[in-house]
């Protein structure tokens, strides 16, 4: 069975500490003491994290999807 | 005429019509919000965040982030904001007649005035028509590039209110900041004079920002209130049920009043300079180019809204890659900071909502004044809007069956 793991990252420099992330995707993005986002990926899910990204009013958000170790295919 | 000539200048040069060039758009920071320095000088527009680019943007933006961080949102919509609407209503009488957007901007001018940071001295309902009279004309300010006065006359008016609202209510609002700082208070006014030095901020634009935030939360929140109501009279003639379904489900006046905002944008045709030579999709555009984005072409879009896209249905299915409002809130850079706030999080059809979803506060008022059994009242005529943004309302006769 095919596996996908996803990650997403945060521009610090482009974050406007709108928040907007932590509302739509709670539990994978939380604001630091600064008030700026970052990924932690406790919940892990895919479609909020997305609509995070594509809410984003600074385009702060990318998503990176990653092959897991285990997955077959081609190589 | 020197009016005309720069009327006519302001008709855009080329127009963008699809939800996807427009989405495009927005999203392109080569394209400025800042169209034009004659209508933002001497206007309450000038080097507020809405006209503001790139760092400079991002920085008063990130200082102003703070009045509605996530918790605050949160305390607001299930704390603070019930509260207010309860206590406001309390002095309406039950089947008197009411002007919906007068009303509107009263319930919302409080809550309003709260994140920008602007203390009221009683907070009674007088005291809010008041404030909302100053923002009333103040809007037109905001929307000055589709006025249909001489541009001249707005600003004079403007720059009036203005002098009403400084020494009214932000003068004493500074004064009480300065002298007693509280430090947990997130206000935008409090965040802007923490951060006045770095930011390079003068008193005058700070009051001028503050005013800003003020006329965008209650002024614009008072007209969906009003455009949500004038649907759902309509709607209720063929869905008698609908006026129950507001007043039980917040989800449902939720959606409603996302389908009345994507109908009727506050803002039809938003406008924007381009800063260099870029393309919009596949049109090129040169710079120093005037665009316009026709919101509510994009927004009735049948590829992505379907064949009855123009046709008000809260229970439409809309794909996960669009928003039930379209893009009446822009997006990008210059998103409303206030949407969620207003009209709360994106609805997905295709899953439930995550617990800590929030309906906004435009939803919670149609759901109260549904429960409180909400009807037209007839009325003569009513008074031009000044502006060409058609969707707005001067004034909206209603009664209401039960206090």
């Amino acid at each position: 069975m095919k596996q996908r793991s996803l990650r997403a990252t945060v521009d610090r420099e482009l974050c406007v500490k709108s928040g907007e992330c932590v509302l739509i995707a709670p539990g994978d993005f939380e604001l630091d003491a600064e008030g700026i986002s970052v990924f932690v990926g406790a919940i892990g899910d895919e479609a909020r994290i997305e609509e995070a990204m594509n809410n984003c009013p600074s385009h702060a958000i990318s998503i990176i999807r990653e092959r897991s170790a285990n997955e077959g295919g081609n190589q | 005429m020197k009016t005309a000539t720069l009327r006519a200048r302001f008709e855009p040069e080329i127009a963008f019509t699809t939800y996807d060039d427009v989405r495009a758009a927005l999203h392109n920071p080569d394209l400025s919000r800042s169209i034009s320095l004659a209508h933002e000088a001497g206007n309450i527009l000038e080097n507020v965040v809405m006209v503001l680019d790139r760092e400079q943007h991002r920085d008063r933006r990130r200082v102003e982030s703070a009045a509605f961080r996530p918790e605050t949102l949160i305390e607001i919509e299930r704390r603070i904001f019930p509260g207010l609407i309860h206590k406001t209503l309390a002095e309406l009488t039950a089947g008197e007649t009411a002007d919906l957007v007068e009303l509107g901007g009263v319930l919302t001018v409080g809550l309003s005035a709260r994140n920008a940071g602007i203390d009221l001295v009683n907070g009674g309902y007088e005291e809010k028509r008041h404030l909302v009279h100053y923002l009333d004309v103040i809007a037109r300010g905001v929307s000055i590039d589709a006025a249909t006065r001489r541009v001249e006359v707005v600003k004079a008016e403007v720059q009036q209110a203005l002098a009403g609202f400084r020494t009214d209510y932000f003068e004493p609002s500074v004064a009480r900041r300065r002298e007693a700082p509280v430090s947990d208070r997130s206000d935008v006014l409090t965040m802007l004079l923490l951060a006045q030095a770095e930011l390079k901020l003068s008193d005058e634009d700070i009051m001028r920002e503050t005013a800003f935030f003020l006329e965008a939360g209650s002024h614009s929140s008072a007209q969906t209130l009003t455009n949500t109501t004038h649907f759902l009279l309509e709607y209720s003639k063929i869905h008698p049920d609908a006026w129950h379904m507001v007043a039980e489900s917040r989800l449902f006046a939720q959606r409603c009043v996302h389908e009345s905002v994507r109908l009727r944008p506050t803002n039809t045709m938003i406008k924007r300079r381009a800063l260099r030579d870029t393309n919009v999709g596949s049109t090129p555009v040169i710079s120093g180019a005037l665009i316009g984005l026709d919101i509510v072409a994009a927004n009735s879009d049948v590829d992505v809204y379907g064949e009855r896209a123009a046709e008000f249905d809260p229970l439409r299915v809309v794909p996960p890659s669009a928003a039930r409002y379209g893009h009446s809130f822009g997006a990008g850079v210059h998103a409303c900071i206030g949407r969620t706030l207003a009209i709360g999080l994106p609805i997905r059809d295709d899953r439930e909502f995550a617990e800590g979803h929030l309906f906004g506060m435009v939803p919670l008022m149609l759901s109260v004044l549904a429960a409180r059994g909400i009807e037209p009242a007839p009325t003569a005529s009513v008074p031009e809007t000044g502006t060409r943004r058609w969707t707005r309302w001067h004034s909206y006769p209603i009664k209401l069956r039960r206090r």
